[in-house]
């Protein structure tokens, strides 16, 4: 007999005896047992072999097992605490759970020095390169000589063809380079950055540098290098002053007068010298090598002119125009307004950046795990045995306690 | 006569006679439960009150959402697994033996044949015959199909047959 030829599976036949089949199935094993020699023979192994297990009879429970047990129900009785939450248990100190969870424990103190590891191994630069959005509610804007006065334009041309021409005016009065700094604290932003623009305008002044911070959150700030002509500094710092509470302010100016008398002198001179190699040339009768050491000596003196208008040109530039260092800083007021606009965006920079964190933080792991993970194991095969060897001993120590106990 | 699951649910309501009923009712199987999966007769006592003393105290926890039997031997079996992993770390070989009042041959003989049975078998087989545990039961105590468990008592059932066998036992008896 075969399970493929009979049509009866003997386990149902045992299931049958052991009355766990559903009516149906027990209908057709029974009939089939009246059919089938062969299964009722299994049948009959399956009953005296259960037969046969009776024969293991057990003594009967200790009298202290009830004892004990009664014991603890009349306990609990008398303190009213049948039925109730106080029976339970109370649960171990962590610590004493600990030899039952101590894969749990292995794996946790594993990740956590993995996790140790991976922080040490990561570059600090990258705890330092948190959200800074190249664009978005922060702007930083530097505007290089911003504006220009056009009457002022044509006054430094006519300046500089002088100087060009070594025809500079001699100063009729001492010359001096002023400085000036202002810290104002505004109310409106917004407000005082146009009045800026507007000063500038109306002292014929040009805008050298500005830079200019609105970060969300923050107080909008604004710094900005102003050049107005001297004779008209003192109007143009009242002017700003009325911008709001002045914070600091510094007023400085330094005496060129003997630098610019002097440069004078030499550039007349150089250009004097420079005329005489000139003349020298044109009227040459001497050797080339002659001409030639008169050609090396004016391009000398061309370099030296070149150098020493420049530094006139600087100088004059910083007599005519005085420079104001100008802070305007806004007194912040929190907005109780509805969300801005770019707050989708910052939700979805957020989360490009912790899809960004996320990744790198793998691959770090993963580089952290290859670059220690030889030595771990090796570490971990040396001081398996050993290890196991402690915590049966500890464990065993501890059980002998519990059973003195 | 009254169901274990509403004598369980009384006691949570707070009546000791419910509570020893269910001693009384499951005294001797359970102490036959450990006594014949462990050497150690002091042991079987010990986990047995500590059994019952689970019952006692996590009687708030209770639902009667499986029969208490299934409960109570679930709780059993977990001692008894936790006292074979110790066993196992503190002396390898671990053999059931018990205490018998009837002819110690015929235990003896028995025992030692139900001893040879594959450890998975042989659980499944003691649940069944001694515990009376039905299919169900075995396989949500076990935390297997049923299936498994009508597969693995058949088999459990045949090599005891085979074991038991006088041919087999003569011849192992008739060896040096």
């Amino acid at each position: 007999m075969t399970a493929d030829t009979h049509p009866i599976d003997k386990v149902l036949v045992m299931a049958y005896l052991d009355g766990e089949l559903t009516p149906e199935q027990a209908t057709r094993v029974a009939s089939h047992l009246q059919q089938c020699a062969e299964c009722r023979d299994l049948a009959a192994d399956l009953r005296r072999t259960s037969s046969q297990m009776l024969a293991w009879s057990i003594d009967p429970a200790p009298t202290r097992l009830e004892e004990v047990v009664l014991e603890a129900l009349n306990k609990a009785g008398a303190k009213g605490e049948i039925g109730s939450s106080r029976l339970v248990t109370p649960r171990r100190f962590i610590w004493k759970n600990l030899p039952r969870n101590r894969w749990a424990w292995a794996t946790a103190a594993f990740v956590a020095f993995c996790f140790v590891g991976y922080l040490a191994q990561r570059p600090r630069a990258v705890g330092m390169l948190a959200y800074q959005p190249d664009s978005g509610p922060a702007a930083s804007r530097t505007v290089q000589s911003y504006g220009l006065a056009n009457n002022l334009a044509n006054e430094k041309a006519q300046l500089d063809e002088n100087l060009i021409r070594g025809e500079s005016r001699p100063p009729t009065g001492p010359l001096i380079a002023r400085t000036a700094s202002l810290d104002i604290s505004v109310r409106n932003f917004n407000a005082a950055r146009s009045s800026m623009d507007r000063v500038v305008r109306e002292h014929q002044g040009y805008v050298s540098t500005l830079n200019i911070l609105t970060e969300k959150g923050a107080a909008n700030s604004l710094s900005a290098k102003l050049m107005i002509p001297s004779a008209q500094l003192d109007a143009a710092l009242a002017d700003f002053k009325a911008f709001g509470r002045v914070v600091q302010e510094q007023q400085g100016g330094e005496e060129v007068t003997s630098e610019v008398v002097d440069l004078d002198a030499r550039l007349k001179n150089a250009h004097e010298t420079e005329r005489q190699l000139t003349d020298i040339l044109r009227t040459r009768t001497g050797k080339v090598g002659d001409v030639l050491e008169v050609e090396k000596e004016m391009a000398r003196v061309r370099g030296e002119i070149e150098s020493m208008e420049a530094q006139q040109k600087e100088l004059r530039e910083r007599v005519a125009f005085a420079s104001i260092d100008l802070s305007l800083t806004e007194e912040y007021q929190a907005q109780l307004g509805g969300r801005s606009a770019a707050t989708g965006r910052q939700i979805r920079n957020a989360l490009v950046d912790g899809y960004h964190a996320a990744a790198d933080g793998l691959v770090s792991v993963c580089v952290f795990l290859l670059s220690i993970g030889p030595s771990l194991l090796l570490w971990g095969a040396i001081l398996f045995w050993p290890g196991r060897w402690a915590w049966r001993r500890w464990h065993k120590s501890m059980a002998e306690n519990e059973a003195k106990t | 006569m009254t169901s274990d699951e509403h004598l369980m649910l009384e006691f949570q309501q707070g009546s000791r006679e419910a509570f020893t009923e269910l001693f009384e009712r499951y005294r001797e199987p359970v102490y036959g439960f450990f006594r014949r999966r462990l050497r150690d007769s002091a042991r079987a006592e010990e986990l047995a009150q500590e059994t019952f003393l689970a019952v006692l105290r996590g009687a708030v926890r209770y639902e009667p959402r499986a029969s208490f039997r299934t409960y109570l031997y679930a709780i059993a079996f977990k001692q008894v697994s936790g006292e074979w992993r110790r066993a196992k770390r503190e002396a390898p070989s671990v053999d059931i033996e018990a205490g018998t009042h009837e002819d110690p041959g015929d235990a003896l003989w028995l025992r030692s044949a139900i001893e040879r049975l594959d450890e998975a078998q042989r659980e499944v087989l003691l649940l069944r015959e001694y515990e009376q545990l039905s299919y169900d039961e075995i396989g949500a105590l076990l935390r297997i199909p049923v299936n498994t468990v009508r597969s693995r008592l058949f088999r459990a059932r045949m090599e005891l047959k085979a074991l038991l066998s006088p041919e087999r036992t003569e011849r192992e008896g008739s060896k040096p």
